[in-house]
């Protein structure tokens, strides 16, 4: 299968390719499938087993959940390389640092990805020079302000008491926290926190790619789209496998040791959003679901989930380095548990609980 | 030489390609209804389809030459981006030879690391999440909980059509609350723990929003005197009226099989619906 040497410069027409991609498909869909029959036959007492049943489930469905909306993120993420220059990005990001968080955390509503899509793009931005702490608050708030996801946390708190201040809630205070933490993370050197090839170009602001045709420009968006896929699908992956263990392994009814106390009530909110790993579209339906617990807890969840999990704990690490995943991960737990804490402090006191 | 480029562009696109294939053949083969729920099982189904088409460009149209920012676009740029590598590691000078034997293999390592979820939808057995899930998600003998969070689509039950009204698990509990008494059939797999009484068993249906990492379980009590031969996970299609009951000291609503009736066909056997979620 020595097909390697297809991209070389020799100019190889299109027939000489179609034939090599026939020769491969043909020699290797019979012995691919051979081997997945018989894989399939030798794994039979495992595969049948329920527990494998659901936790590969879990760990293909977060897969397939997300696999678009990254795959939205890598083509954005190549178009923003091909078509907007580092001198443009430069001259759109405010000077003082509050506009810029404040850009950064409401950027979300016009480039509107989920938490998945969001790392890819991020990427892209850092390289072309967007400050960290913009770049941070866009990472932790856009989840939050997508308009989809707005509507769903609408919808799954319609009828509710809670209909109204759930959603503005999530928005107001993912805004508030998501500022704050890019804030308090986002200063110093970016370079040394930044994985290299996140790093900014160094290419003083000129335009790398003057002179290509605009055609030339998506096509070579498309190679970069591929490119940041398989650089990000092996971090999904790895996260959507500690998501699905912990979905299959603990049972949700623990939770209801910790729904009687309103600080307890957090702490487990937090634990869950981070365990459970869900999509911030869906996250509220599950939220609305689980009504001993208090709508602070609740908020807790809705607010956190979006900002960090396991999945994009694993995830973050295709961007930044170790040091500052560990600062970013301990200020949002921090931040979102100290806010949270104290609304369920002066709930309680001024409802009674 | 990084981890990433031991393993030649073709390689990278036939992985690509692989994805691509994968996902669309589990649209095509109707099996992605076990994952996710609708809008957004369509999105996968695209995504497929979209990976094949820039897998074949990548193969017949190359993007052009070398540019300023020094990436090759179109040549090793498919694997020029951030792999799992630890970067940090003081990487070996690039070399004309090759990738090291060392280095292959991660790179292999790497490629069946990014097939993993291909493999496992193909050699696991998918079904819709059964009741051992149900169970990890918080089951009981009635969801009624769940009416606060969910909505039946249908309103006017008492006018639908047949003497039995087809009902899903989350209808039937929305009729208990609203005008129990109506007769209804429903569809759904059997939940079963050992404390249930001997003629109690739970049919339930997962709810899926996106997919089946929020799915949730919706479970109405049935009541019939063979219940205890219903063994977890069978799926059965029950025939009844729809009542209030207590049980345990909790008042729920229970789908109560007329014992003449279970002799033909109060409580039937039968395959997994098409939309095994609802």
């Amino acid at each position: 299968m020595n097909v390697d040497r297809l991209h070389d410069d020799a100019p190889h027409n299109f027939f000489t390719r179609l034939v090599v991609v026939i020769l491969v498909i043909v020699v290797t869909v019979p012995l691919l499938g051979l081997a997945l029959w018989t894989a399939r036959e030798a794994l039979k007492p495992i595969t049948e087993r329920s527990d494998t049943q659901v936790f590969s489930l879990t760990f293909l469905s977060i897969v397939f959940e997300a696999l678009p909306f990254i795959l939205i993120g890598a083509l954005l993420s190549g178009l923003l390389e091909m078509f907007v220059s580092r001198r443009r990005m430069l001259s759109l990001i405010p000077r003082s640092r509050f506009a810029q968080l404040l850009v950064g955390a409401t950027m979300g509503v016009c480039l509107p990805v989920c938490e998945c899509g969001v790392v890819v793009v991020l990427r892209r931005l850092l390289k072309k020079g967007m400050p960290l702490g913009m770049a941070l608050a866009y990472l932790l708030v856009a989840p939050i302000v997508n308009p989809v996801v707005i509507a769903s946390t609408f919808a799954a708190f319609r009828g509710k008491p809670e209909w109204l201040f759930m959603p503005l809630a999530r928005v107001g205070f993912g805004i508030a926290i998501g500022m704050a933490v890019a804030a308090l993370v986002g200063r110093g050197r970016a370079r040394e926190w930044l994985k290299p090839d996140a790093r900014e170009d160094d290419n003083h602001g000129a335009d790398p790619h003057a002179g290509l045709r605009a055609r030339q420009r998506i096509s070579a968006a498309c190679d970069h789209a591929v490119s940041e896929f398989l650089g990000v699908i092996p971090f999904l992956i790895a996260g959507a496998l500690i998501a699905a263990a912990i979905q299959t392994a603990l049972p949700r009814t623990v939770m209801n040791v910790v729904s009687g106390n309103p600080i307890l009530s957090v702490v487990g909110m937090m634990a869950l959003a981070v365990g459970l790993n869900l999509c911030s579209e869906a996250d509220a339906f599950v939220a609305a679901g689980l009504l001993s617990f208090t709508a602070v807890a609740k908020l807790s969840f809705l607010v956190l989930g979006p900002m960090f999990d396991i999945k994009l704990l694993v995830m973050y690490g295709s961007v930044f380095r170790r040091s500052l995943i560990w600062r970013l991960v301990a200020a949002i737990l921090v931040t979102v548990f100290v806010v949270m804490a104290l609304l369920a402090l002066v709930q309680q006191a001024w409802f009674g609980g | 030489m990084r981890v990433r480029d031991a393993i030649p562009r073709a390689g990278w696109l036939m992985v690509v390609a692989l994805w691509g294939a994968f996902l669309a053949g589990m649209y095509w083969a109707d099996k992605l209804k076990f994952f996710q729920a609708p809008p957004y099982l369509y999105f996968t189904g695209a995504a497929g389809v979209l990976l094949l088409l820039l897998a074949a460009k990548g193969v017949f149209r190359p993007s052009p030459a070398v540019c300023a920012c020094g990436h090759v676009h179109g040549a090793d740029d498919v694997c020029e981006t951030h792999g799992a590598e630890s970067d940090g590691a003081a990487s070996p000078p690039a070399s004309d030879r090759g990738p090291g034997l060392w280095t292959m293999v991660k790179g292999i390592g790497l490629v069946l690391f990014i097939i993993l979820p291909v493999l496992a939808g193909l050699l696991v057995p998918h079904r819709s999440l059964n009741a051992l899930a149900a169970m990890k998600r918080g089951m009981g003998l009635d969801s009624a909980n769940l009416l606060d969070v969910y909505r039946s689509q249908q309103r006017d039950w008492a006018a639908a059509a047949g003497e039995y009204k087809p009902a899903n698990t989350l209808d039937v509990l929305e009729i208990g609350r609203d005008q129990p008494g109506l007769k209804v059939r429903t569809i759904g797999f059997v939940y079963r723990s050992d404390d249930m009484a001997d003629d109690l068993l739970t049919i339930a249906r997962f709810k899926i929003t996106c997919c089946a990492a929020d799915a949730t379980p919706v479970g109405v009590a049935v009541r019939t005197p063979d219940a205890k031969t219903y063994t977890s996970d069978t799926w059965i299609e029950v025939r009844g009226a729809v009542e209030r009951q207590t049980i345990r000291g909790r008042e729920v609503t229970v789908i109560a099989v007329d014992p003449a009736e279970r002799e033909k066909d109060g409580v039937l056997e039968v395959e997994v619906p098409d939309k095994p979620y609802i």
